[in-house]
């Protein structure tokens, strides 16, 4: 794996913000990049990318199960991190506990509530194919 | 005791190039609180991408932005490429950098023209702008586009410099290095512009650690961070330049590293010419990606940009993650803007050269008059956008 | 028939037509030299009227939440007052059109209507972008309003007389015999013109109307006629001042060539403040509005008053 991959952490969901932190004091850090947000199954992945102050990247993972998707968040103790995980609560309905400003971020006021656009199970409703004007095959005007 | 009035700002407002909505709350000139609500211009291109195959979604990465396309091409093209186990040739590498540069330098361009719009010196606005067109040029000459190049494929770019374009292209940038350094003298001497912009927008180094800035926004602070240095990518581990940074905090901060960053682009892309290896463009990428995933980093003209790709071992990616440096440098706008005064909102918002386009990537309709809401998908958005009557 | 004659000179030449036809050329010739500047082609020279025209013909919309009487008859007042104020400044000889001693502070008050009317505009709106302009114009009008009135009064401090026309045609003939005095109407020119940049809300000083920040300020509610109105009326206070300063400082159509007809003499010195108020809009960026404040009273206040000074010390002191 490249230097900008870096190396691959996994720990338990609940021990996040006690590992952000120690990280924090130990001064390593270089930069939060971003948090991902996947699901895998019947399970949610969230990744936390950071660069090493040693020019390498580290990414730490943590599953949380569909059912029970919460887990701690981290924007207390490193503000970069509160927008982040605003973006996976709105499109992947995890809920990050102590959250400092937990309001949606990206998707309107309409969105209709738990409803995750980035969850497998959500496909958008498109409109049949239909022949239109100006399309090739189409009825010319 | 002084009224507080709400001053909201955006979606449509003069000073936004793009769309996103401020709720400032102002004590007369000073601003005391400030909210900040995006996602109009979100396009849902994470979900897309996992219905395209790679080479359909390097296309669609690329346009998530106009301004730095070649960015997140770039980014996406080399995290698949890591998951492919691909090693692009050199010259492709050289290649790619010399695009990204010469995007780098029509980016600041553009930005020191905002800037100067958003004081309300026109002038610097307009030949700003017109010496960007020498950039602009140069890529059209390149790659045959302004935007949007379509210069990367999965395995190496898909377009060489022959010897006329290379002549051209010292030509243009010799033309660019005056007019830098023009530049550069305006943004440390003329006195409107340095009243607007120094003491303007303070970002303290801490706070800029603490909220994840990047790029010009977290360097005119003065943290130490370039991914073209930290992480090289591309041909950048073997190309010398200086990181520019600037202890300054404030507007007038990040417009001297901006500046800066201009020469800096101008030396390594003669860099590249002079040392340009040879051999072939592009390597043959198969189809079907191995199960795995990579993080790619690309120091885009805004700061870092950061692309993660999963694959789970079939031709389509099982999720692609985008993250612009506009989300990273959004979180520090906040403290930048506290205490600061109405008039200078233009300018702190213009200095982090916001663009919101990378930041959002769902469309709603809502019916007129009422709270109904519809979600709009890919197709039905594909057939509006076509179509010749409204449907 | 000498009413007859009033009315004619009022109403065509040099009053109202003429001053209409000079503010839309001198709005194109800004226009024009603020392009160049910049290294673009800019405007031809019917723009400001097709821009006019093309006002005219657009609605008129008037927000629900505003008085319509009030919303409505302000550019009128804003129009009247600068009309009006050219009636007492020569253009093609001393005296005007209109002419009696006491007629500059007249004039000097006339000219602070529009930015009052625009403060009134901007409140009538009852738009945030509207009334955070018309504060600007106001707290603006403190800045240079004082160093205007200064610079004003010195010609007519050292020349005694309140009389536009009169110092029109004195002034010329004074500095020639008394060279001394060059130095504080030269000052007193220079402040005069700083300050008219401000009071035309010109740059640096186009706070009120500061695009990127409040839309337009007071004029962002305002929509067809009654903007075509506004326009009309600022365009013709630049003319305005511009004749005043060159009536007050240089002379107005009191020729420094002795054959040269007094209308050329004034078209020429006019034009000569219009490049120079353009050329101030071209060079630089647009200021803060406590950077203005300090401005004002910090440099320019203390400027007037050092021209003025002069004059009274060594004119009434009886030094030279």
């Amino acid at each position: 794996m490249s230097a900008q991959t870096g190396s691959w952490v996994e720990i338990p969901a609940g021990e996040v913000r006690q590992w952000v932190a120690d990280f924090l004091d130990s001064g390593q850090m270089r930069v939060l990049s971003t948090i991902t947000g996947y699901q895998e199954g019947e399970r949610i992945a969230i990744v936390y990318h950071f660069v090493h102050k040693e020019s390498a990247g580290l990414n730490l993972r943590v599953f949380v199960p569909l059912s029970a998707p919460t887990l701690p968040s981290i924007s207390p103790i490193l503000s970069a991190g509160l927008l982040y995980e605003r973006e996976i609560q709105d499109l992947l309905g995890v809920t990050f506990e102590g959250i400092l400003d937990p309001r949606r971020l990206i998707l309107p006021e309409e969105f209709p509530v738990g409803v995750y656009p980035l969850r497998t199970n959500y496909h958008y409703h498109g409109a049949e194919e239909k022949e239109t004007p100006g399309q090739p095959g189409g009825k010319a005007e | 005791m002084s009224e507080r009035m709400i001053l909201p700002i955006g979606p449509q407002h003069p000073l936004l190039k793009e769309p996103i909505h401020f709720k400032f709350t102002i004590e007369g000139e000073l601003i005391v609180e400030a909210e900040i609500r995006m996602g109009y211009n979100h396009r849902g291109i994470e979900k897309a991408a996992e219905e395209r195959t790679y080479l359909q979604d390097l296309y669609l990465t690329e346009r998530i932005c106009g301004i730095c396309s070649h960015v997140h091409a770039t980014n996406f093209a080399q995290a698949t490429e890591e998951i492919m186990g691909l090693q692009i040739p050199p010259r492709a590498a050289y290649l790619r950098v010399v695009v990204g540069e010469l995007e780098r330098i029509h980016s600041h361009l553009l930005w020191l023209g905002v800037a100067g719009h958003e004081v309300g010196y026109d002038t610097l606005f307009m030949v700003s702008w017109r010496d960007r067109e020498i950039a602009q040029d140069l890529l059209e000459i390149i790659t045959g586009n302004r935007v949007n190049y379509g210069m990367n494929t999965l395995g190496g770019v898909r377009k060489d410099l022959d010897a006329e374009q290379i002549d051209q292209t010292r030509k243009g940038l010799q033309e660019l290095a005056e007019r830098t350094l023009y530049y550069g003298n305006v943004v440390s001497n003329e006195t409107t512009f340095i009243a607007r912009v120094a003491n303007v927008g303070v970002l303290p180094k801490e706070v800029a650690y603490s909220s994840g800035a990047v790029g010009p926004t977290a360097r005119g602070s003065g943290l130490d961070y370039d991914v073209r240095k930290h992480l090289p990518y591309a041909a950048y581990g073997e190309i010398p330049f200086e990181v520019v940074t600037s202890p300054r905090g404030d507007v007038l901060g990040r417009a001297l590293v901006r500046v800066g960053e201009l020469l800096e682009s101008v030396k390594i892309i003669r860099y590249c010419l002079d040392h340009l290896p040879d051999g072939p463009i592009a390597v043959k990428a198969p189809r079907k990606v191995p199960v795995g995933e990579a993080v790619s980093r690309y120091e885009a003209p805004r700061g870092e940009c950061i692309h993660y790709v999963r694959s789970n071992g079939s031709d389509k990616p099982s999720r692609v993650k985008v993250r612009a440096p506009t989300m990273g440098n959004l979180a520090s706008i906040r403290h930048c803007l506290l205490n600061q005064q109405v008039a200078d909102i233009p300018i702190i918002l213009a200095a982090i050269d916001p663009c919101f386009s990378c930041t959002d990537r769902t469309v709603m309709l809502v019916k007129e008059g009422t709270r109904e809401a519809e979600v709009m998908g890919w197709e039905e958005l594909r057939l509006r956008s076509i179509a010749r009557r409204p449907i | 028939m000498i009413i007859l004659w009033g009315f004619l000179q009022a109403l065509i030449f040099p009053g109202f037509l003429f001053l209409s036809v000079y503010a839309l050329f001198a709005e194109w010739l800004d226009r024009k030299l603020f392009a160049q500047m910049q290294n673009r082609i800019g405007p031809p020279l019917i723009q400001p009227l097709a821009d006019t025209i093309k006002l005219f013909s657009k609605e008129t919309i008037i927000p629900k939440a505003v008085q319509a009487g009030l919303f409505t008859l302000l550019p009128y007042f804003s129009f009247a007052a600068v009309v009006t104020s050219f009636l007492f400044v020569p253009v093609y000889a001393t005296p005007a059109i209109s002419s009696f001693p006491g007629d500059l502070v007249i004039v000097a008050y006339l000219l602070t209507i529009p930015t009052l009317v625009l403060s009134l505009a901007g409140w009538s709106s009852d738009s945030t972008y509207s009334i955070l302009g018309g504060i600007r114009a106001l707290t603006q009008l403190f800045a240079y309003e004082v160093p205007f009135f200064l610079a004003l009064f010195t010609p007519a401090l050292l020349l005694g007389t309140w009389n536009i026309s009169e110092i029109a045609a004195r002034l010329p003939g004074y500095l020639l015999a008394n060279p001394f005095y060059f130095i504080p109407v030269l000052i007193s020119f220079l402040v005069g013109i700083v300050a008219l940049q401000g009071k035309l809300e010109r740059k640096p000083f186009d706070i009120p109307d500061a695009e990127t920040e409040i839309v337009a300020g007071p004029f962002t509610e305002y929509s067809g006629r009654l903007l075509a109105i506004f326009r009309l009326s600022i365009d013709m206070e630049m003319v305005c001042g511009a004749s005043l300063l060159a009536a007050l400082f240089l002379g107005g159509p009191q020729p420094f060539i002795s054959w040269m007809p007094g209308i050329i003499s004034y078209l020429l010195k006019t034009l000569a403040i219009i490049f120079i108020l353009a050329y101030i809009k071209a060079a630089v960026g647009r200021i803060r509005i406590d950077q203005m404040i300090r401005f004002g009273w910090q440099i320019l206040a203390p400027l007037s008053l050092v021209g003025m000074l002069m004059v009274v010390l060594f004119q009434k002191g009886g030094l030279i």
